[in-house]
């Protein structure tokens, strides 16, 4: 491809944009069309752009896209990807780095910025060791952390934008 | 995600685990999973279910059954349309969870063998108000405030209402006053195969339920319906993270945010400030979520003040007519759980205080708003208990119970009647129903919906019709 296709300043990706990516990522794929709804709560109905003008990239996000665009992770995970703490055995890790390499590399691994990547092990610190006291806590709160690091990783402005 | 599940220290094992299981499984439109041989599956099982924020009213929604509808602004076009048309009659199917005690409701005073049947339950005579249409009868002193309507004229009362052959099953009694057949494997409910030859394909609150999942009544086969907790909610969703991880994770919008903003890119500024105004409007919001112990908005005079959302969601209904908002079937439940198997007194003191109180309120908020004359509601329970007490100070399943139908242009008249007990039991010993259901969700069909019967329920034209509206 011709290097400039990826010069140029970041954008704000459209929702089709995003969900095809979560789901390329998650080797998901299209298997049900439920994703023409949820593009249109995130503020992209496919095939029905507001006027001939078509869709303005500049205004995506609002409160309201913002919340359906949090939520599209939930749809996304389906039972077979997601992570049951009870099942979660030693598919999940406990050390906080790795933690977040896990919610990254679900998503096939996106390039996120050393402030994102900091934020989100932060996270997993706070989540799953310091919040974990009784043994049953530190024994499940990192399975809970990593579905929550999921969600945070597609929630990050690296994210949502290219 | 729900606040509370209705759990009764009293009501059977089977109803208590059904219960829990029905909120688990209600997230993923799946039926229940098996408790009891030969138990029905629930109407609606199965049923797509999709978020949907109607912005005109800042209501979240779950939609069932959108089937093809891949545009979620065609509901709120749909919506507004229906909104703009001349104003539906509603009906309101309120269920009153476990089989309540139809002889406590209405009890046989001047029968010598209530004492009989009940050395410990029985109510003394004077305790409660009689039925003025069958002095037999007395209401419940904590059912004053339906006597009261009654004694207005807005109470239709059917004291003996089910079907014969009844098992004593919450699951099967249940899924046939849903579907309106005593048929084990229809799926889909009385009230939505009436949506589906009447209703429009854009408008979801045609079938209103008031609850966290959609109740089997309204299960239809092809219009949508809807199911709304809490009006405005706004709520992010992660899927299995709960407790202090999940509350953490809100914490990081604000970082996430603050990494946008601070990065020196426009489009991640862009991405930033919208993560940091959605956290803003997420606090805000948070007192008025569903499951949020904080004070929920006062409810207008005369609904008695609850732990659960019962009084709520009826003062709701109104509140949503009063709006203009097109709703046209409506379904709420009980949280109180009626099924008094041991220490009947304290459960059904309580639950039938509060639903009493709500429904009178109801009614006056209705009448109030001036929406009294579109509004009739529907007061049911999958079965009545058993005439005689049992050995820990409670009833058993029985088979027939009783229902109302409240309203303005209710009828107020009784429809069947109370058999006795000396002649009126089966050979179970319990009561016999002088009401089938079905002609009462026949006659509501015909008379307040406006549709004929025969293509909604099955057998239609072997039951009879009763008078229902005035």
């Amino acid at each position: 491809m011709h290097p400039l296709i990826h010069a140029g300043p970041r954008m704000v990706k459209a929702p089709i944009v995003q969900i095809a990516g979560m789901l390329r990522g998650i080797g998901r794929y299209i298997d049900t069309d439920d994703w023409a709804w949820e593009s249109s709560l995130v503020g992209q109905t496919p095939f029905y752009p507001p006027n001939v003008g078509g869709w303005e990239a500049a205004r995506w996000l609002n409160t309201g896209t913002w919340l359906a665009r949090f939520n599209l992770a939930a749809q996304m995970i389906d039972d077979k990807r997601a992570v049951k703490p009870h099942a979660a055995g030693k598919k999940v890790a406990v050390n906080p780095r790795a933690l977040a390499n896990q919610a990254l590399a679900f998503w096939g691994d996106p390039t996120v910025s050393p402030a994102t990547r900091h934020a989100l092990i932060a996270y997993a610190k706070t989540a799953a060791v310091d919040a974990a006291k009784a043994p049953w806590e530190r024994e499940q709160y990192p399975a809970l952390a990593l579905s929550a690091l999921r969600a945070l990783v597609v929630a990050s402005p690296d994210y949502q934008t290219c | 995600m729900s606040a509370r599940i209705p759990r009764s220290a009293c009501a059977c094992q089977d109803f208590n685990r059904a219960e829990f299981l029905r909120r688990a499984a209600a997230q993923a439109g799946e039926g229940l999973p098996s408790i009891e041989r030969g138990m029905p599956t629930p109407a609606g099982t199965g049923l797509s279910r999709r978020g949907f924020l109607l912005a005109s009213a800042g209501l979240a929604l779950s939609v069932y059954g959108a089937g093809r509808v891949l545009d979620p602004s065609v509901f709120e076009e749909g919506i507004a349309r229906a909104a703009a048309s001349p104003q539906a009659p509603v009906l309101v199917s309120v269920y009153l969870q476990g089989g309540i005690d139809s002889m406590s409701v209405l009890y046989p005073a001047g029968d010598p063998l209530y004492t009989k049947y009940r050395p410990v339950l029985a109510l003394p005579e004077a305790a409660g108000p009689a039925l003025t249409e069958d002095p037999r009868l007395h209401w419940h002193p904590l059912a004053a405030p339906l006597a009261t309507l009654h004694g207005e004229g807005k109470v239709s009362v059917i004291p003996a209402v089910g079907y014969t052959g009844a098992d004593q099953s919450h699951f099967t009694s249940r899924h046939f006053w849903e579907v309106g057949a005593t048929q084990a494997d229809l799926l889909t409910g009385w009230m939505g195969r009436y949506l589906d030859l009447a209703g429009a394909a854009d408008n979801p609150l045609q079938g209103l339920c008031l609850d966290e999942s959609l109740q089997p009544s309204l299960a239809t086969a092809r219009m949508p319906v809807a199911a709304i907790a809490s009006p405005a909610s706004y709520s992010f969703y992660a899927r299995d993270v709960w407790g202090p991880p999940q509350d953490v994770m809100y914490q990081y919008f604000e970082a996430l945010g603050r990494i946008g903003t601070g990065s020196g890119d426009t489009a991640m500024a862009a991405s930033g400030e919208a993560a940091l105004m959605s956290n803003t409007l997420r606090r805000q919001l948070a007192p008025f979520q569903p499951a949020s112990e904080a004070a929920a908005p006062a409810l207008p005079p005369g609904y008695p003040s609850s732990a659960d959302k019962f009084p709520a969601r009826m003062a709701g209904i109104a509140q949503l007519l009063a709006a203009g908002l097109p709703l046209h079937c409506v379904s709420v439940s009980t949280e109180s759980v009626f099924d008094t198997h041991d220490n009947q007194v304290a459960a059904l003191n309580s639950g039938l205080d509060q639903v009493a109180q709500t429904l009178y309120a109801f009614q006056r908020d209705l009448e109030s708003r001036g929406l009294a004359d579109r509004v009739l509601t529907l007061v049911w329970s999958e079965f009545g208990r058993r005439p005689e007490e049992n050995a820990s100070g409670g009833t058993d399943h029985g088979a027939a119970g009783c229902a109302f139908v409240i309203g303005a242009r209710a009828r107020g008249t009784m429809i069947g009647e109370w058999p006795g007990l000396a002649t009126g039991l089966d050979a179970l010993e319990n009561v016999q129903a002088t009401a089938d259901f079905r002609s009462v969700y026949c006659s509501l069909l015909e008379q307040w919906l406006g549709h004929e019967a025969a293509p909604i329920i099955p057998g239609a034209s072997g039951f009879p019709r009763v008078t229902l509206v005035k």
